[in-house]
């Protein structure tokens, strides 16, 4: 017989979820109520879009047993060319895009390279990765920040990922929420996504059943790498300026998403629901630490304090699920 | 040694380096249809490295694999698998952080086509299948298709991995020290499970250092040293005793 415990204790989002709640009322009722107001939730929801959709393919590709640091720098690097594409060397807005996308596409592709091929592990790999590819976004930008023209603003596909069709929500909060679901059913209901959950899990026993390792985590590689330039687009499509500090500290902050969401490290194990409420709960921190007025820079010491917590809270259910439930 | 032609694999001059280890040397192996073959031999003899090959898991320094009378190159595990070769490792083959059933079908995952283009898995016939397993085998009542393979007894696990062998009709079955830090009754269970597999006309490869567990159920015993082959006995013409002087180097 299921009983709720049951059901609760095997689901990994359980302690993103909590932990988000927690904080809702206490930022609820630490500024008078003013957070939970219709504007807040709109940049907030905006906020976690942003990183969220990163945050699932980081999750995506940390259940195949790799990690990607690049990401912060793919999302700069993606923004500030379409930006500097269209804006000093007159790129229509859709070639511009493309361009973009596969730079973030080939970003991918070359992490999976030195990661599977080289055997590089993935940690110096992409670090290595981060720093070239910001490296790159002051060369596109010369050092300087970059903005659409006037003229493109209203252009079609800038709208599409960075305006805003149900008044005053976002797109992004749409492409966020199209991604999770696609990518929580890829990862539960197809091949691809039963092979992805093995070569994280137990590399040597995926390949003794005739699964491509490499292949499975190469793919993963890429869209991970992907969804983070795609995230990149709509943020300066929202924004209309591209600079050179665009999407940094944000690999951390989506592995950190994918470990609250309750993610293992070593692979295999992970929610792809758990890491979007990740991701909700680290933007509501940020959102919610200004608010009470507590200066912008205690935010990174809070994100510290809460993954550890949710660490050690994600370990602690597990034990507890492996006493309990052992067959 | 077979000289006839009715072998099923044949193995011929197989040598593997791992840098300068030399794990085997110059070995010929064969098994025939429907036969128990006892590979046997110390820690360290090659045992292992020899199925692997097999298997698809290493490629072979030296050597060629024969397939019913024809050269193949058995490049991956995939290959092995096409061929009807499945093998039971030793520590690894099932993923423990998965269900019973997706760790049954992986790499061979059945699916259905669900709207115009996208194919999902096909997740019924996964659960059935698997089921049908659990009940050859004779899993405790409470281990159902969609409990984690992590939360499962070493029998269990064996068990599993054997009955998903015969799930997609092999037609050679190598088993790795599949009885190793099983229980008394575990290690009944997995050997009455290759006793059936004979009898369906299964050709079997049992690894084991301890040959008293294999004599029982097999035909031939072949017994590797230091990655060499010192001796190839139909069973009737050996006795427990006479192998374990053998692998002993007391004759």
């Amino acid at each position: 017989m299921k009983t709720i415990g049951e059901f609760l204790s095997k689901r990994r989002e359980l302690g993103a979820t909590v932990g988000s709640i927690l904080l809702v009322l206490l930022f609820s009722l630490g500024t008078g109520g003013v957070w939970l107001s219709v504007r807040n939730a709109q940049l907030l929801l905006q906020i976690t879009s942003l990183l969220g959709i990163m945050a699932v393919g980081q999750t995506l590709l940390i259940i195949s047993g790799e990690f990607d640091l690049s990401v912060g720098s793919v999302f700069g690097l993606c923004g500030v060319t379409f930006v500097t594409l269209v804006s000093q060397a007159g790129f229509g807005v859709v070639p511009a895009f493309i361009i973009s996308i596969l730079i973030a596409l080939f970003a991918g592709w070359l992490n999976g390279l030195i990661a599977l091929k080289a055997r590089i592990p993935s940690l110096i790999a992409t670090l290595g990765g981060l720093f070239i590819y910001r490296g790159l976004v002051y060369y596109v930008t010369g050092g300087f920040q970059r903005s659409f023209p006037r003229e493109v603003r209203g252009h079609f596909l800038i709208k599409m990922l960075g305006g805003s069709f149900v008044y005053g929500y976002n797109n992004s909060i749409i492409w966020f929420l199209l991604i999770t679901v696609i990518i929580s059913i890829v990862l539960a209901y197809t091949v691809y996504g039963n092979r992805a959950v093995s070569v994280g899990g137990d590399p040597t026993s995926a390949l003794s059943r005739g699964v491509n390792v490499i292949k499975t985590k190469w793919i993963a590689f890429i869209t991970t790498s992907t969804l983070a330039g795609f995230a990149g687009l709509c943020s300066v499509s929202k924004l209309y300026i591209g600079a050179t500090t665009l999407g940094e500290q944000m690999e951390l902050e989506s592995i950190a998403s994918s470990v609250i969401g309750g993610c293992a490290l070593t692979g295999g194990v992970g929610s792809i629901w758990g890491t979007a409420i990740g991701a909700f709960l680290l933007s509501t921190i940020r959102s919610g630490l200004i608010m009470m007025g507590a200066p912008p820079y205690w935010f990174v010491t809070f994100v510290g304090i809460i993954l550890i917590i949710a660490v050690i809270f994600n370990a602690s259910l597990s034990a507890w699920m492996k006493r309990r439930y052992y067959l | 040694m077979s000289l006839t032609n009715d072998y099923f694999v044949k193995m011929v001059g197989i040598s593997k380096r791992f840098g300068a280890i030399h794990a085997l040397r110059d070995v010929d192996f064969d098994v025939r249809p429907d036969e128990v073959v006892a590979l046997v031999g110390d820690n360290g003899a090659g045992k292992s490295t020899l199925v692997r090959i097999l298997s698809g898991v290493y490629a072979p320094t030296k050597g060629e694999i024969f397939f019913q009378e024809e050269k193949v190159n058995i490049s991956s595990p995939a290959v092995a698998e096409k061929l009807g070769i499945e093998a039971v490792h030793q520590g690894f083959g099932l993923v423990d952080c998965m269900s019973i059933s997706r760790n049954v079908f992986l790499g061979q995952e059945p699916t259905v086509r669900k709207g115009f283009f996208f194919r999902f898995l096909d997740l019924n016939k996964m659960n059935q299948e698997s089921d049908r397993i659990l009940q050859t085998i004779g899993a405790r009542s409470q281990v159902n298709p969609k409990s984690e393979v992590g939360f499962l007894s070493g029998g269990e696990k064996q068990s599993i991995k054997i009955g998903r062998a015969v799930l997609f009709n092999a037609k050679l079955l190598i088993l790795d020290e599949p009885t190793m830090a099983l229980s008394v009754r575990e290690r009944h269970n997995v050997l009455e499970l290759v006793r059936d597999l004979k009898r369906q006309g299964v050709a079997v490869i049992f690894i084991s250092h301890d040959i008293h567990v294999v004599y029982d159920i097999c035909d031939r015993v072949v017994i590797l040293e230091m990655g060499s082959k010192i001796g190839d006995f139909p069973k009737h013409e050996v006795s427990v005793d006479q192998i374990v002087k053998i692998v002993r180097r007391e004759e």
